[in-house]
């Protein structure tokens, strides 16, 4: 538990460190194409698992942190129609959290308050799913999907180009 | 031309158009000093019967058209020519190619300004003579014994007379625009063939008189007005020729900008990669060594900072707003040379020149696009959360990388405000220059500081005359010249915010913390803005997943679904009152009478999975 005098006394012992240019710690670091694989095999599981359509599907490495540093975790861009629903009306969000959940993913996430956000195997998604659209705007997706993979891949992409979204839409087509 | 009666200011507001300010613009050439460098380049090389035939030619035509002499600074002729004889060996035959291009450029150019000036004589003397017959007909109006029919009848004429005075002016302003049109038809062609040829034109734009970019330190106002004042053939003149300098110009619109900087960008890239593919090796080969294959540490610096460029903006095109569009992403500042080779570069995501709510976001310690900060996932997130905020609105997201930041923990511009203030004064006319170009009622603007880079937006408010609605603060080690809230000189309704994690080493510092005995100070950057009386709306930033990690607290202030970037979103998005129905304003330090050292956000439990819905209506 983080009583306030404990945080503060961290906090002065943290400077130090921090001038120390310490990085975030990774207990269990684990390999780039490893990090890659967790996040798109995610994004194959929800798209097998509502028979989704994808429309648009890229993969790239992203920092988890503001200063853009090792770790970094895999993540993949979704957009989808859901099957059976007419591409001009909103899909019922009910029916795709429902679908998730019935393939083992799990609302007890991270993310602990109002967001539709659920996890399975130390991935989360947060899921957007469009509204009923006013009449001058078509709908482009029923659901967009950001899959964080783990922040365990501690390999600096920052300068490598890797944290440009590489289509993936061919790798994770349901099967 | 002395007008009594003719007003010249209503006579172009009739017209459409100032033909005066045309010629004037024609006028400012310098003719005679392209034609002395084509003199001295016909003469530096092996000359062939077909060069010298073009250049005899071209030569005829400015000496019939070119008038008079002027006195300005002669280009040197010498070293322009042995700069470019170096390049292509003193007996080529494009040297005297050269030559007759330049030639031909004078040409055209003096006979478009003999031409306009012709021009602009006979309107002169067609608007005097009217302006005479107008003073006669106010004369004889004067005779009291005047019937009405002979009064009618002046005046008819008067209106004639200026009927007449604004179709001669229409008339002289379509003339003098085709001119010039086609003076920098002739003048595009030349370029491109002299790039071709092997020679950089550059020195072309302070003597043509098409190309004539405002100087650096003209106002963003001015240069909008020089901007818009062009006509769209000469703005794609100046796109296709992207001169550096007018990519990074404040008042140019964001979106011409960007055309302009990825022009040159692409120019960067594609040096370095030509040479590697002509000389059939691999790009890390050339990099390895650059001087075998004749490239200069300057274009292998452009080279990288080019490559940090174009992957900070491919990493921006991952930006989606709710509906699942991609936003535009534009390069609204290049300059790969900056500071010593860190860089200076800008990156919108959504247009700001269009955008009703546009944020600016300045980074902090060891930030450059040398170092890949434009590839930080900070701007997207932040991007993304206020597009949801605000779903019927146009968002834009500016990653400003624009300054000379502090490089490491080991750099003593960390621990002093000079770097932030240096910063300021480049963050203030940059961020001012975003509401010139604005189109439409003005966007809600809103600045985010994040660490040193508070600090410096809070010098730029405060001190160096930065104009924005409301300014955000997160992980602030001090606010240097700013000492209260009123100091950021917000407009009616703006507001200070604030986001400090209670675990957050880096706000403690201010004025409270000193490292052992002799270590650095970090109480040299000011005060704590979440402190009680400072004035500023604190916002929750606590983070749940604290780990006591020395640099967590100060790193996260952007995560997905955190406290902090769903509230920062409330305010970009134009909706700071909505923080205190959304629960999220927090207790200052040092509230209920404690010491400013203590923070009542360290009781709190935090918490996780903000997200707006993104849903309309």
């Amino acid at each position: 538990m983080w009583t306030p005098s404990v945080r503060i006394a961290v906090a002065v012992v943290s400077i130090g460190l921090a001038l120390s240019g310490c990085r975030e710690a990774v207990s269990h670091p684990i390999p780039p194409l490893q990090a890659r694989a967790q996040a798109v095999d995610a994004a194959r599981d929800i798209v097998n698992a509502l028979h989704a359509d994808v429309t648009e599907a890229t993969f790239s490495y992203e920092s988890c942190n503001d200063q853009g540093e090792a770790p970094f975790r895999g993540v993949v861009d979704l957009s989808f129609w859901m099957p059976g629903v007419p591409h001009n009306q909103p899909a019922d969000p009910q029916t795709v959290i429902k679908g998730l959940v019935a393939d083992g993913w799990s609302t007890d996430s991270d993310f602990v308050s109002h967001g539709p956000t659920l996890r399975k195997n130390g991935v989360n998604i947060i899921l957007t799913i469009a509204p009923q659209p006013p009449a001058t705007i078509t709908l482009v997706r029923h659901v967009g999907v950001k899959v964080d993979g783990e922040c365990r891949d501690t390999t600096d992409h920052r300068t490598d180009g890797s944290t440009a979204p590489v289509d993936i839409s061919k790798e994770i087509q349901r099967t | 031309m002395q007008l009594r009666y003719i007003s010249v200011p209503a006579l172009i507001a009739e017209a459409g158009g100032d033909p005066w300010a045309i010629n004037r613009s024609l006028q400012v050439g310098r003719p005679a000093q392209i034609a002395d460098l084509a003199e001295a380049f016909h003469a530096a090389g092996r000359c062939t019967a077909e060069s010298n035939a073009a250049f005899d030619e071209a030569r005829g035509r400015f000496e019939s058209a070119w008038n008079h002499e002027n006195g300005e600074n002669p280009i040197n002729d010498s070293a322009e020519v042995r700069r470019t004889a170096e390049a292509l060996g003193a007996q080529s035959v494009q040297l005297p190619k050269i030559g007759a291009d330049l030639e031909s450029i004078a040409a055209a150019l003096a006979e478009a300004q003999k031409t306009a000036a012709g021009q602009i004589a006979t309107l002169e003397r067609q608007l005097q003579q009217l302006d005479d017959i107008i003073g006669a007909a106010v004369e004889q109006e004067k005779d009291p014994n005047l019937t009405p029919k002979v009064r009618n009848d002046l005046n008819a004429i008067i209106n004639a007379c200026e009927d007449d005075a604004i179709d001669d002016t229409k008339s002289a302003l379509a003339q003098l625009e085709s001119l010039r049109d086609g003076y920098a038809d002739t003048l595009q062609k030349s370029l491109t063939t002299l790039h071709t040829d092997g020679y950089d034109p550059g020195f072309l734009r302070d003597v043509d008189a098409d190309t004539k970019i405002p100087p650096p330190g003209t106002s963003a106002e001015d240069v909008h007005k020089w901007w818009t004042s062009l006509t769209p053939q000469e703005r794609q003149h100046l796109l296709a020729e992207h001169p550096e300098d007018l990519g990074n110009l404040n008042g140019v619109p964001v979106d011409a900008r960007s055309d302009i900087n990825e022009a040159v960008m692409n120019d960067d890239l594609h040096r370095m990669e030509d040479i590697a593919k002509q000389s059939g090796v691999s790009v890390g080969d050339v990099l390895n060594d650059p001087g075998k294959y004749g490239l200069s540490a300057a274009a292998i610096m452009r080279y990288n900072n080019a490559v940090q460029t174009r992957n900070g903006l491919n990493t921006a095109s991952r930006a989606e707003d709710p509906s699942g569009r991609h936003p535009p992403v534009l390069l609204l500042k290049y300059q790969p040379e900056a500071f010593g080779g860190e860089g200076a570069g800008a990156i919108a995501i959504g247009n700001p020149d269009t955008a009703a709510n546009t944020a600016v976001l300045v980074k902090g310690l060891s930030t450059g696009v040398r170092e890949g900060t434009l590839s930080n996932p900070d701007g997207l997130r932040l991007y993304q959360e206020s597009a949801r905020a605000d779903p019927g609105r146009e968002t834009a997201v500016v990653m400003w990388v624009g300054y000379d930041a502090p490089n490491s923990v080991a750099d003593p511009g960390l621990y002093e405000p000079n770097m932030a203030r240096a910063g300021a004064q480049l963050l203030a006319p940059d961020v001012n220059a975003l509401q010139v170009t604005h189109l439409g009622a003005p966007s809600h603007m809103t600045v985010v500081g994040h660490s040193y880079g508070s600090t410096v937006v809070a010098d730029a408010a405060a001190a160096y005359g930065m104009h924005t609605n409301d300014v955000v603060l997160v992980g602030s080690p001090g606010t240097d010249l700013a000492r209260s809230a009123a100091a950021f000189n917000l407009p009616p309704g703006g507001h200070l915010y604030v986001g400090a994690a209670s675990g957050d080493a880096v706000t403690w510092s201010p004025g409270h913390v000193t490292l052992g005995h002799g270590g650095p100070s970090l109480g040299g950057l000011g005060d704590d803005p979440s402190v009680d009386g400072f004035g500023s709306t604190r916002f929750e930033a606590e983070n749940p997943h604290y780990t006591g990690d020395p640099l967590y607290d100060h790193s996260h202030y952007f995560d997905d679904g955190s406290e902090s970037l769903f509230s920062m979103a409330d305010v970009v998005s134009g909706h700071g009152d909505a923080l205190q129905h959304d629960g999220m304003t927090a207790p200052h330090r040092g509230e209920y009478g404690m010491p400013g050292w203590v923070d009542p956000e360290a009781w709190r439990t935090a918490t996780a999975g903000h997200r707006h819905s993104g849903a309309t209506g």
